[in-house]
């Protein structure tokens, strides 16, 4: 991988970081869109959807309500993506479950510790922040906003790396290596049906998803 | 070229929950992006009279946050009504939560899975360039919800809850998270299919059969505070990592 | 066996309740019991505003929701009893214990005097010796946000 590959992965998966909570919550984070983009940078778009579709299945299953704890799946996908994407004989699917998933736990656990830092600057800042001081507002603001793109970085480079260890591993030259894709897919897919069912409820959302996995079925089945 | 205050309120609301905490929540973001705005109003007041009301924009707040401008539109409103610094901050804490539940119902359950659930389903015969619409079309119905929300809260101030339900909002919530149920339900199949087009059959009845399995787990009374797809995944994935390497 | 869930957050009607929790739980009703909120046309708005279809939410006061409570328990509807703080909780428990058996402390959030204890759990002191003396009465009382996270118990969480 050669330096501006890696600046320009580690740039992405920086943004994407940041696109999660902080600026701009613009769906850049989802799996789907951040491994689509890395592959691309890495020079395979094909490995890179495929990762981002497996991992969007798992992302299905978040409700980001409240102040909910979830994994952060967008430098954990762009990691696996440009890893599959950099060695053509890895299975896209085995490295969405193996470098995505506890990566995304990962980006979880740092979200959380980043809110902790947060809230200790806030802490300090606390009689300026109650005098109406909107300065101190502001500093607050960027202060949060480095500390996430600080986070970003260090778990792209995280990530990347985990990325580079599993591909010193030959998995792939096992002929049942087909069932890490089959765990990965089937995890996945448990996540994506499961949530709805969750989400869902009763009456007519119930029913639509119904409709939509019939319909789903159909396509499929068509000869 | 000067901006006015409603755009920099406007921009300032995209970052939001830069500074979010367990404690505050977006509070600070709140403040941050209520400054411009109350600037303005109280370019005449004093000092302290404007200080007090950017302290009480950034007390605990929590919404969702591409409604967070109804709130903030609204405290500016009622602010400029003269309305008692008490009665405001029980507006915003009465904001709160309706907010975050319309919003996590319009987007996260709504519009986002919508959006994802249809991106999947069209990879098979769109290609990856359909992964690229999915964010264009986001950011631009986002933009426009954020703006919306941010004029009906300075229009209505107190009185924004009953505009709100007289608004498009929760009817648009319901239709989304209909469409969202269904292509949600139309992607998996699909998705699943498409990736497992080149493998060998049996491939598809082992993952449909542990996936359904899964779900099943994941609704059960018995289980479903213990079992994610995240950690059936993984689980899994262990076991097939001890199958391939323990022989 | 139609009340599914007893919720104490300070956050009231919002997405962890109606979606997080009242879907799996296939809740049909919310009643909010919370003395200040009963009294005020301008919030019932809001909070019926945020409410989705399909989910009804009632408001009561201390005083009636411990009136109703049999009537609640016997009904057709799966109810989840919502209270902004411990101490409405507490009183609601200790009117009817056999119906408010089990206790979930949803959110409870900072305030000057409160510690944390959980992330979404801050108490003070009067707080914390009533989950004891709660749980020393006999209640099962489980700190849990959503549905899909660990429940802490009050051994853990003390």
């Amino acid at each position: 991988m050669s330096i501006l590959l890696a600046a320009a992965l580690l740039v992405w998966g920086t943004i994407v970081a940041v696109d999660l909570v902080s600026i701009p919550q613009g769906l850049l984070a989802r799996p789907l869109v951040a491994a689509t983009v890395a592959g691309a940078i890495a020079g395979d778009v094909r490995a890179g959807v495929l990762v981002g579709a497996v991992l969007e299945l798992y992302a299905l299953e978040i409700l980001p309500i409240g102040a909910a704890r979830y994994p952060d799946y967008g430098p954990a996908a762009v990691a696996a993506a440009a890893g599959a994407a950099l060695d053509p004989a890895a299975s896209p699917i085995a490295l969405a479950g193996m470098v995505g998933l506890p990566m995304g736990i990962l980006g979880g656990w740092t979200l959380h510790a980043m809110r902790r830092r947060t809230a200790r600057s806030v802490e300090k800042e606390l009689a300026r922040v109650s005098a109406g001081d909107a300065r101190a507002i502001w500093e607050l603001q960027l202060g949060g906003l480095l500390r996430d793109a600080r986070r970003g970085l260090m778990l792209s480079v995280v990530a990347l790396l985990v990325a580079f260890l599993v591909h010193l591993v030959p998995w792939f030259s096992d002929p049942r290596a087909v069932y890490l894709d089959w765990a990965v897919l089937a995890g996945g897919a448990a996540a994506a049906l499961g949530g709805a069912l969750r989400i869902a409820g009763a009456g007519a959302r119930q029913r639509w998803l119904v409709v939509g996995l019939a319909t789903g079925i159909l396509v499929v089945a068509w000869p | 070229m000067a901006m006015t205050p409603r755009w920099q309120t406007m921009i300032r609301l995209l970052g939001v929950q830069a500074a979010w905490t367990y404690e505050r929540m977006s509070g600070i973001g709140v403040g941050h992006a209520a400054a411009p705005l109350l600037r303005d109003l109280y370019r005449d007041a004093t000092p302290e009279a404007r200080r007090g009301a950017v302290a009480r924009s950034a007390e605990y707040f929590n919404c969702h946050p591409y409604l967070a401008g109804v709130a903030v539109g609204a405290v500016v409103r009622a602010e400029q009504d003269r309305v008692p610094g008490p009665t405001i901050t029980r507006l915003r804490t009465a904001l709160s939560g309706p907010l975050g539940s319309l919003g996590d119902q319009l987007v996260w359950t709504g519009e986002v899975p919508a959006l994802m659930g249809l991106t999947l389903a069209a990879l098979p015969l769109a290609g990856w360039w359909a992964v690229l619409i999915a964010p264009v079309v986001h950011n631009l119905l986002r933009l426009r919800l954020t703006l919306w929300g941010l004029d009906l809260g300075l229009r209505e101030g107190l009185a924004v809850g009953a505009a709100l339900q007289r608004s498009w909002l929760p009817p648009a919530a319901v239709q989304l998270q209909q469409l969202a149920a269904f292509a949600v339900g139309l992607a998996i199949p699909v998705v699943l299919m498409w990736v497992l087009r080149d493998g060998p059959t049996r491939g598809v009845t082992v993952t449909v059969a542990l996936s359904v399995i899964g779900a099943l787990l994941m609704m059960a009374p018995a289980t479903r505070t213990r079992v994610t797809g995240l950690r059936l995944g993984l689980g899994l994935l262990v076991l097939a990592l001890l199958v391939i390497g323990g022989s | 066996m139609s009340l599914v869930l007893c919720r104490v957050d300070d956050r009231l009607v919002h997405g962890q309740v109606v979606i997080g929790w009242g879907r799996p739980l296939g809740a049909t009703e919310v009643i909010l019991v919370d003395d200040a909120v009963a009294e005020s046309a301008w919030e019932q708005d809001l909070y019926r505003m945020a409410t989705p279809a399909g989910l009804e939410v009632r408001f009561a006061t201390t005083a009636a929701a411990v009136a109703e409570l049999p009537a609640w328990q016997g009904g057709s509807d799966r109810t989840i009893l919502l209270t902004g703080d411990l101490a409405t909780m507490a009183a609601l428990r200790d009117a009817h214990p056999g119906i408010v058996t089990r206790i979930n402390l949803g959110g409870i959030h900072h305030r000057s005097g409160r510690d944390e204890l959980l992330r979404y759990l801050y108490l003070d002191e009067a707080e914390v010796a009533l989950v004891r003396r709660l749980a020393a009465d006999g209640a099962e009382i489980l700190a849990q946000d959503l549905p899909t996270t660990r429940a802490v118990g009050p051994d853990a969480l003390l």
